[in-house]
């Protein structure tokens, strides 16, 4: 039985030995011999929390750990009861993650550590000229422009008011100012963009940088097929975690926020140049709360990944509510006293980071086109009395994306279930139920490949490769 | 076949529409289905038809037992006109996701000229089976990876055979 | 949906751009990233923040034609069979709807003022983005001799001077040759130059496609297989991958093509490119105005004879009212509304009768030589399955038979790989699976009109999809006087303005070509031992004719392929063009007309990329031209 273990920490051939006796997913060769061995991509792990769906939600859950894969439990061929089973993996994830560490519970107040905030951000990885990003300890990058700022070493660099861009141009011709597809920032009450991060944890980033997938040279090298780790739990708490990648928007915390209801955390809003829309360089220090949360993870028996995502609770009013009327007096993307703004439209052209507020005092006026079904909502109401007493209660699960089918002979997206999925911070202008055109994890991410064109194992991450 | 005499009414349209169009239950309706189409159009059904739906019901309800080419022939040629009729506009319900109303089917015979239709919803038209037995898809709706179109597709039985 | 920004405060422009199709776009974004003030006026809706709607009403519509995805809409209500009628609509266009007997001479339901004697069959849109939304995506550059056939084969017109009005180009492809490689970057377009330079296409030994080549279907294999080596005519069968605006790699932030086959009429995840991209790149710059819902209504030319502004009404519903009125200026006016609507315009343009012709068109040459490609379309099963309805509409052809000593007699031709099966060609699977299901013979497929359920519908249905294929043969119309774009005397649309009037014939000489097309068509399906079953037109079809094939007169259809072209030619001199080679009017020296209307000949390649490549080359002239 293999446990954790760092090579650093053991003499090499001893190392060797255990891992012989370890399966672990592709070992890369270099590992025979080599003196400065790489880690394995996905280590085994005791930590795996497999706390079935059928539990009480209660306190203990809050120190259960990160799940390494879905636990389902019978009937297995009732969708409603499946979907509970994913929900509270999403759950579970969300509590897990945002620990400081693993076992330990989320902490009560804001800017609050979190697991996740100390993976790698993608523009960590996807460096200019391709150049390799260093071992997964190495120092977070910190742009030149922000550098004057006090502090700076020490502050997380949220770069992106936009979440569009990669191919075959570097950073400073594309804009990173807009959501997936060139749809459009996200613009607060008072006029500020909304940030967004990208980042993925250790085996997501060792597959990268082990197969040299972080330029565009190493991916024309690579023989594929990409393959991400996947979580999975062998027996008992062990197993591997597999691939995670998170995505996280960011609100400037400003006039009529209320910080105590956010996650929040002190940053540098770096805006990198771009030449159309022309955007200059800058810098500066900002205080951001959490307003979404992805997580997609790779798991062996969803090799679609599964797809989590959460919101702030105060973010938007649905649709329905709007039209009914029973609007509350605040949220943080909709103006309850604006009967005139256009809705879920974005902002006009061009977008500027640098120019906050947004000229003519535009903010978007955003609304949730497809309510939280009544059984997300109560377990939503279950994990937010656990964590009641700290920031995490202001926070709820929109849904779970799975494949209902993922070994479907003629779906290669394995028939997700729900059939569309939207965040209104992270997909707020393609909320909607059409077909092709309409917010959907899996059929969206199904499309991703890496800067070759060949197939990228649902994530759009190596196609930022220069 | 799954239809017993306590079928539900859902169970029996999705047997019957497995019967007549040669496609798997399972295919049509799988256990787990996000989608849901058979509801839509069981709905749209009753609503269009509701006296000769739950006539072509009772039809295949009383006769679930038999043989399939008995069961195909007591629909599709000893009963009513209008019970007829509708197994054909259920047929390329499923098929083509859209309606052609049992009486446009009959004037379309009779003209020699094409029936009169309706799309029944975007979700129906994506649904559709017969870009399915073309081993293909709807056009304008992929699921699949970018060049797909330079291999083999997958077999018609993987298409339509269902979940065994 | 976004009617773009609220309507401007005098102020003036360095260029007004009339039409945000890719010609308007393409120009706005160039001169915006020169720091150049643009206002552009697009007659129909803006951009939308999205494709639910695109996509919603193209799911939902049955009649699945080019325009169906766009406004305005082609059924009202929707979804009934009542065409809109043209008179209500403030915008409104040709559709393909509007072609069949009862419809292509009734004012009620077709837009365009058809005269005949033949229908002109192509249409367009008006919407930002314009008609090159659902273009299939085909990027093939134009042969050396396509700019020439005046000279290269000596070409002269008939007798009365109203037909084979061949003209060289003011350009020839050296001149166009670094056009086309800024066109093909800013499309974004997926091919290898290794197998493009034929018929004396060249390209210098360091350029590369912006992308890798798209895969070729199993429908082009099969073809491939069946062809290659052959001869017909003396000339060799070559199939080639077609370049295509169409991603192989992610590029400008969009996903790699996943086979939707819905190029036309519309990408659901644009992998295909559509100028909404560059017209976002233009609004992008910050220097650009977009007013959409804005008519033109005339071009005001001053005693200078220079044009001084253009007047223009604005609508809020596309069959309500007009809601607002204005002139706009600019040091620079570029008119970008095709080739239908761009004459529409300049022949409204009277100035109180001092220019009772209308704008640049002193001539009279403008409005003339207006030409398609007209498509033949023949369609049969293979012999084994080659599993069409997959993957981009069409991703090889036939350029083999472009060009010749044959062009001296007759029209040149191209041929288009369909991948869609019998779509096109039958209303398939809709067609062939309602035969099956109620015992009818609409697609030829069911002789035995046998009504089939079970297995043997599934057979019966997968035998004959998954060996359907079509070629479709674009002939190169001779540029004619006489099919021409003028002002209709009778009809009006909605904001009272006179609708366009059309004439239209096939000169022998593209009838001729249309003949060689059948013929081919013939020898390929021969060749690859396939059962043809292209259907003879009805005598009453109104887009039929008759051509002599070997000595047996012969009835055939033609469809539109959608490229309008040649109604504003450009050339060297002021009797014999409307434009010069930048596309600038040789009557008013602040006005170009630009886009496939300056073309003197519709040549042998969809025009989409040489209309791209004039917009950029006349995007410099304008930058140099203010900056002079």
């Amino acid at each position: 039985m293999c446990t954790r273990f760092t090579p650093a920490a053991l003499p090499l051939l001893l190392s060797m030995a255990m891992l012989a006796s370890c399966s672990s997913p592709a070992t890369p060769p270099s590992l025979r011999g080599d003196a400065a061995a790489p880690p394995p991509i996905d280590p085994v792990i005791a930590t795996c929390n497999i706390t079935p769906p059928d539990v009480a939600i209660a306190p203990a859950l809050l120190t259960s750990g990160t799940p390494c894969a879905p636990q389902l439990v019978p009937p297995f061929d009732d969708i409603v009861n499946l979907q509970h089973g994913f929900d509270m993996f999403s759950w579970l994830t969300f509590v897990g993650l945002n620990a400081p560490r693993e076992g330990a519970a989320p902490l009560p107040g804001s800017n609050a550590p979190t697991q996740w905030q100390a993976w790698r951000e993608v523009s960590d990885v996807m460096l200019p000229g391709g150049a390799a990003p260093g071992g997964w300890n190495a120092p977070r990058v910190t742009p030149e422009a922000c550098r004057l700022i006090p502090g700076a070493a020490s502050l997380r660099v949220v770069r992106r008011a936009e979440l569009n861009k990669g191919g075959t141009v570097p950073a400073e011709v594309t804009s990173e100012v807009n959501q997936p597809f060139d749809s459009g920032p996200l613009i607060d009450l008072n006029g500020n963009y909304v940030r967004y991060e990208i980042l993925v944890n250790e085996p997501m980033f060792q597959f990268i940088v082990q197969n040299r997938l972080y330029s565009k040279q190493g991916q024309q090298a690579f023989n594929g097929p990409v393959a991400f780790p996947a979580g999975n739990v062998t027996g008992g708490s062990t197993g591997t975690m597999g691939a995670v990648m998170v995505k996280a928007a960011w609100k400037v915390m400003g006039p009529g926020d209320d910080p105590g209801r956010f996650h929040t955390v002190d940053a540098l809003a770096y805006n990198p140049p771009s030449r159309n829309p022309k955007v200059a360089e800058s810098c500066r220090k900002v205080s951001l709360g959490l307003v979404g949360w992805h997580a997609a993870h790779k798991n062996v028996n969803e090799p679609q990944w599964n797809w989590s995502t959460f919101e702030q609770v105060d973010n938007v009013p649905t649709s329905a509510q709007v039209k009914a009327g029973t609007l509350k007096a605040h949220y943080n993307f909709h103006d309850p006293s604006c009967k005139s703004c256009a809705v879920n439209q974005p902002p006009p052209r061009p977008w500027n980071p640098n120019l906050q507020p947004f000229p003519n005092g535009f903010t978007s006026q955003v609304t949730r086109v497809t309510p939280l079904t009544a059984p997300t909502v109560a377990l939503n109401s279950s994990f937010q009395a656990i964590l009641r007493g700290t920031v995490w209660q202001n926070y709820e699960l929109v849904s779970t994306q799975w494949p209902t089918n993922a070994k479907s002979k003629t779906d290669p997206t394995g028939v997700p279930a729900p059939t569309f999925l939207a965040n209104t911070t992270l997909e707020t202008y393609t909320q909607g139920t059409v077909p092709q055109a309409s917010s959907s994890c899996m059929a969206c991410h199904n499309n991703a490949t890496d800067t070759t064109g060949r197939p990228s194992d649902f994530t759009f991450v190596l196609e930022r490769a220069q | 076949m799954n239809t017993t005499a306590s079928s539900t009414p859902l169970q029996t349209f999705v047997d019957l529409s497995a019967l007549l169009t040669g496609i798997a239950a399972s295919a049509l309706a799988p256990p787990l289905d996000p989608k849901d189409i058979k509801q839509a159009y069981f709905d749209y059904v009753q609503r269009e038809q509701p006296d000769t739906f739950n006539q072509l019901l009772a039809v295949y309800a009383a006769n679930a037992q038999q043989p399939p080419a008995t069961i195909a022939d007591l629909i599709l040629t000893q009963s009513d006109p209008a019970v007829r009729l509708l197994a054909r506009s259920v047929m390329l319900m499923w098929l083509l996701g859209s309606w052609y109303a049992p009486g446009d089917l009959q004037k379309a015979n009779a003209a020699g000229q094409p029936p009169d239709s309706v799309v029944i919803s975007a979700e129906a038209y994506t649904q559709g089976w017969a870009w399915n037995l073309a081993q293909a898809h709807p056009m304008g709706y992929s699921d699949l990876q970018f060049g797909y179109w330079a291999n083999q597709p997958p077999t018609l039985d993987d298409f339509i055979g269902g979940e065994q | 949906m976004s009617t773009g920004t609220p309507v401007p405060t005098p102020a003036e422009y360095d260029v007004v751009i009339v039409g945000a199709g890719v010609s308007g776009a393409m120009i706005a974004k160039q001169l915006g990233l020169a720091g150049k003030k643009v206002l552009m006026l697009e007659a129909g809706a803006g951009l939308p923040p999205n494709n639910n709607e695109f996509m919603q009403r193209f799911y939902t519509t049955v009649a699945k034609v080019p325009e169906s995805p766009y406004t305005p809409e082609v059924f009202t209500p929707p979804g009934s069979g009542t065409l809109t009628n043209p008179g209500t609509l403030n915008a409104g266009r040709p559709t393909t709807m509007m072609l069949s007997q009862g419809a292509w001479q009734n004012p009620a339901m077709a837009y365009m003022d058809q005269q005949g004697p033949l229908p002109f069959s192509s249409t367009y849109e008006r919407i930002a983005g314009g008609t090159m939304r659902h273009w299939l995506g085909t990027s093939l550059r134009n042969v050396p001799n396509d700019f020439r056939m005046a000279s290269a084969y000596g070409l002269k017109p008939d007798p009365q001077g109203n037909q084979n009005n061949f003209a060289d180009w003011p350009l020839s492809y050296a001149d166009l040759e670094p056009w086309y490689e800024k066109a093909e970057f800013e499309i974004g377009v997926s091919a290898d130059k290794a197998t493009q330079a034929y018929l004396g296409i060249s390209f210098p030994p360091t350029y590369q496609y912006p992308m890798k080549p798209i895969p070729a279907s199993l429908v082009d294999q099969a073809v491939t297989e069946a062809v290659s080596g052959q001869r017909i005519d003396g000339l060799p069968l070559v199939v080639t991958e077609t370049p295509a605006g169409r991603n192989s790699q992610p590029f400008q932030g969009r996903r790699v093509c996943a086979g939707n086959t819905n190029c036309i009429p519309i990408c659901p995840i644009q992998a295909k490119y559509d100028p909404s991209i560059t017209l976002n790149a233009a609004l992008n710059t910050g220097q650009v105005t977009l007013m959409a819902q804005t008519v033109a209504s005339e071009i005001l030319v001053g005693d200078d004879g220079r044009v001084s502004g253009i007047k223009y009404l604005r609508y809020d519903d596309i069959n309500g009212p007009a809601t607002g009125q204005g002139t706009c200026t600019g040091k620079r006016y570029v008119l970008a509304a095709h080739a239908v609507e761009t004459p529409r315009l300049c022949l409204m343009s009277k100035n109180n009768g001092e220019t009772a012709n209308g704008v640049a068109n002193k001539n009279g040459l403008l409005g003339k030589y207006l030409m398609d490609h007209p498509l033949y379309l023949a369609w049969a099963l293979a012999p084994n399955p080659v599993y069409g309805y997959r993957g981009p509409l069409a991703t090889s052809g036939i350029e083999s038979l472009r060009d010749g000593d044959f062009r001296a007699q007759r029209a040149a031709f191209r041929i288009e790989i369909g991948n869609e099966g019998w779509n096109f060609s039958a209303g398939d699977p809709w067609t062939t699976t309602v035969d099956f299901v109620n015992g009818m013979n609409l697609s030829q497929l069911n002789p035995s009109l046998s009504a089939l359920w079970g297995s043997d519908l599934v057979n019966a249905l997968n035998r004959n999809l998954s060996r359907q294929f079509r070629l479709g043969f674009l002939v190169e119309q001779s540029p004619d006087a006489g099919n021409c774009v003028e002002l209709s005397t009778t009809q009006v649309d909605h904001l009272g303005l006179p609708r366009p009037q059309i004439r239209y014939d096939l000169s022998p000489y593209t009838r001729a070509g249309f003949a060689a097309a059948k013929k081919t068509a013939d020898a390929i399906f021969d060749m690859m031992g396939a059962t043809q079953y292209t259907q003879e037109p009805e005598a009453n079809d109104p887009a039929a004719f008759e051509v002599d094939i070997d000595g047996t007169p012969t009835r055939l259809k033609y469809y539109g392929a959608g490229h309008i072209v040649g109604t504003h030619r450009m050339g060297r001199d002021a009797a014999s063009s409307v434009v010069n080679a930048d596309q600038r009017s040789w009557d008013h020296q602040n006005l170009f007309l630009v886009g496939s209307g300056s073309f003197p000949t519709v040549a042998t390649a969809n025009p989409t990329l040489t209309i791209a490549a004039v917009a950029l080359r006349t995007a410099q002239a304008l930058i140099d031209d203010l900056a002079a």
